[in-house]
């Protein structure tokens, strides 16, 4: 148990006299495990897991959607502090916040959460013991890890609860290791299991230390089955080298964005229906996450999509003004301002560029001659006019490696083709304009069954027994 | 209309240039009118930029990767500087010289390092940590630093230590002694990271001089970024322990292709986070900071490095360097690059991974 204003969270019976204790800021504490601890904490946690591995999928779900449905209500005091906390960690507007808890933590209800264990596992009730399973003719059983290891990033508020979620799902304790840019929502999140349930809060550990400390990442993945990491291309290389041997490691590294939209998707829609759909894409989150468009490519002439770019000027303001983007660190604001000016420095230059900004730093449109892997986010987008559709999924093509969601607004005819072409690109996920930035807990992230990769099956074939029952399907 | 090379105004504007550099001590801002008004004649992209942004905005850096800036059609540039371009052929910056410009760029070179490297020094020994400008005749700080060498340097002693393998450790201790022998003071010139691979290896096999006093350091560049990052006073303090150089005789300078004119340290305030000391201008050139909320000009506080470069005749005199900086009363303290991408988790920053693949 820990303090409120703590960015760490330690189970109940965890004993932390011997932990480091120390300030973030003006008023956040952290307790950190020093390396001896790792192995005390592994028999606590992996006794934690066996408490959860006692309770049905049922229980879980119904646990964890009630600590959903709490988070869900804007008006709750933990939401507050939380969004908060975060505000002031990101810079992130209070309302940019509530948007971004309001997109992520939706997913944790329990429909969310049978449906993506329907879609990754089967039959969710796998996790509870062996069930029958007809393309088998015998049964199966997925045992999750009893320790998942996390490494977060910062840069989506909110986002810490999808990887605790998906290792309390398998009956996995977690430990989790908070990113110093938002440092404080897993602790919360944390306590909020424990409040509803203490046998998940009592599974999860939250804590943090420094990217250097290499020390404490070996303490961790000497004890953890399963790691999930979030981070960059350096961070995650770094993670790589050390990982031991036979442990379950999935990946949320680099990506890259894009919508695509046709002439006739936005003749048919109407420009300013798009552009208010494509200010919501790139505005949620201040465009941090992977998931957000870093271009939007439009297929047709050129004045369309300066039409296009002038109408989501609009759009961006409006939405700027109900959620404004909230106050740049430093290095942020001077990203930002270099890319508007290398922008209106190519607009100089080349008359089919042009910038639109807002007044203060909530929005910049640059339209440009070709998409670029550089990010940077904070609601910059990039218009570029490409002539046909095959032109469009062609530039793509180069950041087939990195490319992950596609917002694809072309007519029904177009549609399938498009969507084939641009998966086998790479493309993990395709969604309308506008949606981008839901992805649900169904999506399978980064490509991945992110739930079904942390688990281990038990199958019971070519047996006596193993033939099942009508009554076991 | 456009300023011709040959045009008399040019003329005039290159001895304009030349006299404050010799002459003046305050900021020559008939000067800078003049060359705010041949960018505007002579670059219509430069005029779009400025009706865009405002009049004498910086040009940013990234702009002098994308085909020549260079004002005068009638006149082949006598030499071109090329930014060191980390990611690919396409992507390097170009500087390039008209003779006039090229002139210029000599006499602001000399006329601040007779302020900042060698004052009150009489032909030192200028050993340069930096390869021949012979060999990478299109690096900007190996003609500098030549151009110093040759300039106000022992012809006799002075030496490039730098060769195609390295650090030509027998050729620098050799140059040592004989200063150290002769009583002559030494200046060491090369780039800030240079000298701390000089100064570990050095310290690692046991080899340290108390150079004559008068001897200094003057280190081009900085740590951020770099796999280790040092701060001043710990690179300082290695100098002073291997070649018996004073904490007072160490000064940074910065320099950019696309500049003609460095900044040297101006006092002696640690201000940055790596304790970097803040710059000072002069009649020609001077280090500005835009508030990175609002682009406006702070006297105080953290933003955008922009340099005026009044000695530069054939190209824009003014560039947003991509640097990060922090304004002061005592100058202004450059405290790394300002990244276009931030890296954020799962979010991208793809531009290097992503130009090595689309080449």
């Amino acid at each position: 148990m820990t303090e409120r204003n703590s960015i760490s969270w330690m189970p109940s019976w965890v004993d932390t006299s011997g932990f480091r204790s120390f300030d973030i800021g003006d008023s956040l504490s952290c307790l950190q495990p020093t390396s001896d601890d790792w192995p005390v904490l592994a028999r606590g946690l992996r006794r934690a897991s066996s408490q959860l591995k006692e309770l049905s999928i049922r229980e879980i779900i119904a646990a964890i959607d009630r600590v959903a449905a709490r988070w869900c209500d804007r008006s709750w005091e933990t939401r507050q502090r939380a969004r908060d906390l975060a505000a002031r960690a990101t810079g992130f507007s209070l309302e940019a916040i509530e948007r971004s808890f309001d997109v992520e933590l939706r997913n944790y209800r329990a429909d969310s959460l049978w449906r993506t264990l329907h879609r990754e596992l089967g039959d969710p009730r796998v996790l509870d013991g062996f069930r029958a399973n007809e393309h088998l003719d015998g049964f199966g059983h997925a045992i999750g890890p009893d320790i998942t290891a996390t490494i977060f990033t910062g840069n989506v508020p909110g986002l810490p609860a999808l990887s605790i979620v998906r290792a309390l799902l398998v009956k996995s304790a977690v430990v989790a290791k908070v990113a110093s840019g938002e440092p404080s929502f897993a602790a919360q999140f944390a306590r909020s299991l424990y409040e509803e349930e203490p046998r998940l809060g009592d599974a999860v550990v939250v804590t943090y230390w420094a990217r250097s400390d290499q020390a404490s990442l070996q303490g961790v993945l000497g004890i953890a089955e399963a790691l999930i990491a979030y981070g960059g291309e350096d961070a995650c290389a770094a993670i790589r080298a050390v990982l031991p041997d036979g442990i379950r490691y999935i990946e949320h590294g680099h990506k890259f964005s894009a919508g695509l939209i046709t002439r006739d998707y936005l003749l048919q829609h109407g420009i300013d229906k798009v552009a208010d759909q494509i200010a919501i894409d790139v505005s949620i989150f201040n465009q941090h996450a992977c998931i957000a468009p870093q271009a939007y490519l439009v297929v047709g002439d050129p004045e369309l999509t300066r039409e296009l770019g002038r109408s989501l000027a609009r759009a961006l303001d409006a939405y700027a003004d109900a959620c404004p983007v909230g106050d740049l660190a430093l290095a942020d604001a001077a990203s930002l301002q270099l890319r508007r000016a290398d922008a209106a420095w190519q607009a100089a230059t080349d008359e089919a560029c042009d910038l639109w900004t807002s007044a203060r730093l909530d929005w910049s449109i640059a339209l440009a001659s070709e998409i670029s892997g550089e990010g940077g986010g904070n609601r910059y987008l990039r218009l570029v006019s490409v002539p046909t559709l095959d032109a469009g999924i062609d530039a793509l093509r180069p950041f087939g490696r990195y490319l992950q969601n596609v917002g694809l607004g072309v007519p029904r005819e177009d549609h399938e083709r498009a969507a084939l072409e641009l998966a086998r690109i790479g493309a993990c996920r395709i969604s309308a304009p506008g949606r981008m930035a839901e992805p649900s807990m169904m999506w399978k992230h980064d490509g991945h069954s992110c739930v079904a990769d942390l688990v281990r099956w038990c199958d019971i074939e070519m047996h006596a027994l193993s033939s099942p029952s009508p009554s076991d399907t | 209309m456009t300023w011709k090379y040959a045009d008399p105004r040019t003329e005039q504007v290159f001895c304009r240039i030349a006299e404050t550099i010799d002459t003046r001590s305050r900021w020559d801002s008939e000067l800078e009118s003049m060359l705010i008004e041949l960018a505007q004649e002579n670059s219509p992209s430069v005029a779009r930029y400025w009706a865009r942004t405002e009049v004498g905005r910086g040009i940013p850096d990234r702009a002098f990767r994308q085909g020549a800036l260079y004002w005068f059609e009638d006149q082949v540039p006598a030499r071109t500087f090329k930014t060191s371009g980390t990611t690919g052929a396409q992507s390097r910056g170009e500087a390039h010289y008209s003779p006039r410009g090229l002139e210029l760029l000599r006499q602001t070179i000399v006329g601040h390092a007779r302020q900042h490297v060698t004052p009150g020094l009489e032909s030192p020994v200028i050993l340069r940590l930096v390869p021949d400008e012979r060999a990478v005749p299109d690096m900007i700080m190996a003609y500098g630093m030549g151009v110093i060498a040759s300039e106000l340097g022992d012809p006799e002693n002075s030496a490039v230590v730098v060769g195609p393998t390295g650090v030509d450790f027998d050729l620098l201790a050799e140059r040592l002694d004989r200063a150290v022998a002769a009583d002559q003071p030494v200046v060491l010139i090369g780039g800030s990271f240079v000298f701390v691979n000089v100064c570990d290896y050095l310290e690692g096999i046991g080899r340290s001089w108390r150079l004559p006093a008068g001897s200094r350091m003057i280190d081009a560049g900085g740590f951020k970024g770099r796999s280790r990052e040092l701060d001043v006073d710990t690179l300082r303090a290695a100098v002073g322990r291997v070649f018996g150089i004073e904490a007072s005789g160490c000064v940074n300078l910065f320099g950019m292709t696309e500049l003609a004119s460095q900044l040297y340290d101006g006092s002696d305030v640690a201000l940055g986070p790596l304790a970097e000391r803040p710059k000072g201008g002069s009649a020609f050139v001077e280090p500005r900071v835009r508030d990175s909320q609002t682009m406006g000009y702070i006297q105080d506080g953290s933003g955008l490095l922009e340099v005026a470069d009044l000695c530069i005749l054939d190209r824009p005199y003014v560039v947003l360097t991509g640097d990060l900086a922090i304004a002061s009363p005592h100058g202004v303290a450059i405290i790394g690059r300002a990244e276009r991408g931030q890296t954020r988790g799962c979010s991208l920053s793809l531009d290097s991974l992503t130009r090595k693949e689309v080449a």
